[in-house]
């Protein structure tokens, strides 16, 4: 069906009604998330008072339930920066409602990630010694360690992700910023830094984020990359992988992907976006997810089957203790998730609907997560040297951290929504007009307009 | 006090272009014509917005971060030399990890920084409001055409067939 584009108006008004009126929903989703949120900070706090031996996390299972969050919301900021870097360098229109959702994704995902390594210390007030920084012994961090790389390329990705996110909101803040009054206007007026949209103005800033795609995509893949290193550095059974880098990055942008679309759903509902995002960018997003689960599915093959065929007795106990042993439930529920309902709802054309592509985006993100915990806690519960052999529980202290930091996710959510416009709406605007005028990349020979007004 | 110039309003992307083309065609310098709209328009923009350094900008942040990275690994490793069981101190494969990271962070703040410096933000706008964007409607797009005399003024007019508000 051709629907007539909407107009500038239309646009900014259905965009900024979210800004501008504030419903009982809002205050409704603040309270409950904050509410779990406020329980995981209090449990983080019990836990720092009682020491780390509140959670289950014990020799030999070092790395437990906050280094797979740390792993998965690392995998799951790949979902934004990157995917939206990919679409706009191989300029696909359809990008231009998704690109925010995505980029702030990726945002929230590094703010959450980067912060479980902290929690993960016995004495988390002593981070600050990662920051390469001359303490009073002229000791430095040392940079060998794959740890500091990780501190480097996450706080790259972080500011690189910042830039990437803010850059292409400055024009929407400007506008928001003219239709505010009073503190809000004085508010937006600094955030959007003096933008008036001037031809030098969106030239600059077209080159400035187009130079940015360009830097973020390395970058990210760099992320993911040093993460798995953090694991293949190690001669540990099933982790000293020479794949385990791609393995990673593949791993992170199916699961961001999948994080994505489930962002997209819920908003389009909430926030009553269906005129924006349309069942064709859940069907484009759907044939990326379909292909990146292949892609998972072939690493995880490759990954198993030279473990299996190597013979190798110490990686054969990983092995078998994940395929039929004490975690094959949760090995077979990530292939579920991962792998067997995504080729269901997303291979049969006629159930990749929203509720199809969302329903396999949940159980891709659940099957990734699991991935996570099978990387790193059957290889840790069985070492190399046999008598340390052990296993691994959560106990209450981990898990309600963990439920709090998908509040805190969903809770930057919300309030991103409530202050920025959550799609860019001059992408929309330009991309609306790119529609029904070919741009030839010159400029018309001079001839009347119609109806230009002259001030003098 | 100078005037504060020609300003025309046009309601479509196709009229600005035009608008823009005449006076281009008058040899109105590119420097005195502003174009303020609510989307860019990207044919408008390269016909008036002159030459971008931006990639200076991000090389210049690329060299200096390879030289901040190389010397926060490579260095720092010298200032305290810790036992490394024969291995070397500075290993090149580690300082180029953390060379490279450093590059690309301050190749992305350069880029921030030169987009601000060329895009003229971080600046307050004009007392007079000529060009203020908050004068504008959601579909309108203005001209500002600078350093125009009156008599130039009626020749636009009339050659482009303006209408006077």
């Amino acid at each position: 069906m051709n629907r007539l584009p909407p107009s500038n108006k239309q646009i900014n008004e259905d965009l900024l009604r979210p800004i501008l009126d504030t419903t009982w929903r809002f205050y409704a989703a603040v309270l409950i998330l904050g509410s779990i949120l406020a329980a995981a900070i209090l449990t983080f706090a019990y836990q720092v008072y009682q020491g780390i031996g509140v959670t289950g996390k014990n020799w030999p299972v070092m790395w437990n339930l906050y280094i797979t969050n740390f792993v998965f919301w690392i995998g799951i900021s790949h979902a934004g920066t990157l995917i939206s870097a990919i679409l706009r360098l191989t300029k696909a229109t359809w990008r231009r409602p998704i690109t925010r959702c995505a980029e702030a994704i990726t945002v929230f995902a590094l703010l959450i990630g980067s912060m479980f390594p902290i929690v993960h210390l016995g004495r988390p007030w002593l981070f600050y010694w990662l920051v390469p920084y001359p303490s009073e012994r002229m000791i430095w961090p040392n940079f060998r360690s794959p740890l500091m790389w990780d501190f480097m390329a996450i706080n790259t990705y972080l500011v690189g992700s910042l830039t990437y996110l803010y850059l292409p909101m400055v024009p929407d803040l400007a506008t928001i910023r003219d239709r505010s009054q009073g503190l809000r206007r004085r508010i937006y007026a600094v955030l959007s830094l003096g933008w008036r949209g001037t031809a030098t103005q969106w030239d600059r800033l077209e080159r400035a984020i187009a130079i940015m795609a360009v830097i973020i995509v390395p970058v990210a893949i760099s992320v993911h990359t040093i993460v798995s290193w953090d694991f293949a550095m190690t001669l540990n059974p099933m982790w000293k992988s020479t794949i385990f880098g791609p393995y990673f990055v593949v791993g992170a942008i199916f699961s961001g992907i999948a994080a994505l679309i489930l962002a997209m759903a819920v908003l389009r509902r909430v926030l009553r976006l269906e005129a924006y995002l349309e069942p064709l960018h859940f069907d484009n997003l759907g044939k990326l997810l379909l292909t990146m689960s292949c892609l998972w599915f072939y690493f995880t093959f490759a990954e198993y089957l030279t473990v299996w065929y190597n013979n190798e007795p110490h990686e054969l106990v990983v092995f078998w203790s994940k395929v039929s042993g004490r975690y094959a439930p949760l090995f077979w529920s990530m292939i579920a998730g991962c792998f067997v309902v995504p080729m269901i709802f997303l291979g049969i054309r006629r159930l990749r609907t929203i509720p199809g592509v969302a329903l396999a985006s949940l159980t891709i993100v659940i099957g990734m997560w699991l991935e996570r915990f099978l990387i790193i806690v059957p290889t840790l519960a069985n070492p190399r040297l046999p008598f340390v052999r052990g296993g691994y529980t959560p106990r209450w202290v981990e898990v309600t951290i963990t439920i709090g930091t998908f509040a805190y996710f969903g809770l930057l959510y919300v309030f991103f929504t409530k202050l920025f416009p959550i799609i860019s709406m001059w992408e929309l605007k330009e991309g609306y007009h790119a529609r029904s005028h070919t741009v030839t990349g010159t400029l018309p020979v001079a001839d009347l307009p119609a109806s230009g007004r002259l001030e003098t | 006090m100078s005037p504060p110039g020609l300003r025309i309003r046009c309601a479509t992307l196709d009229e600005a272009r035009r608008v823009v083309s005449l006076l281009l065609s008058r040899e109105i310098p590119p420097k005195n014509i502003e174009v303020v709209s609510a989307e860019p328009i990207h044919d408008v923009g390269a016909a008036i917005s002159g030459k971008s350094r931006l990639p200076v900008f991000v090389i210049s942040g690329a060299g200096l971060g390879i030289a901040a990275g190389y010397g926060l690994a490579a260095a720092t490793a010298r200032l305290y030399p810790i036992n490394t069981g024969g291995m070397p101190i500075v290993s090149p494969l580690p300082v180029g990890i953390v060379t490279y990271e450093m590059m690309m962070l301050i190749a992305i703040l350069f880029t921030l920084a030169g987009m601000l410096w060329e895009g003229k933000l971080l600046r307050k706008q004009p007392r007079d409001k000529t060009g203020a964007t908050d004068t504008l409607s959601d579909d309108e797009i203005l001209i500002v055409v600078k350093g125009v005399s009156a008599e130039e003024t009626e020749n636009l007019r009339a050659a482009a067939g303006l209408r006077t508000a």
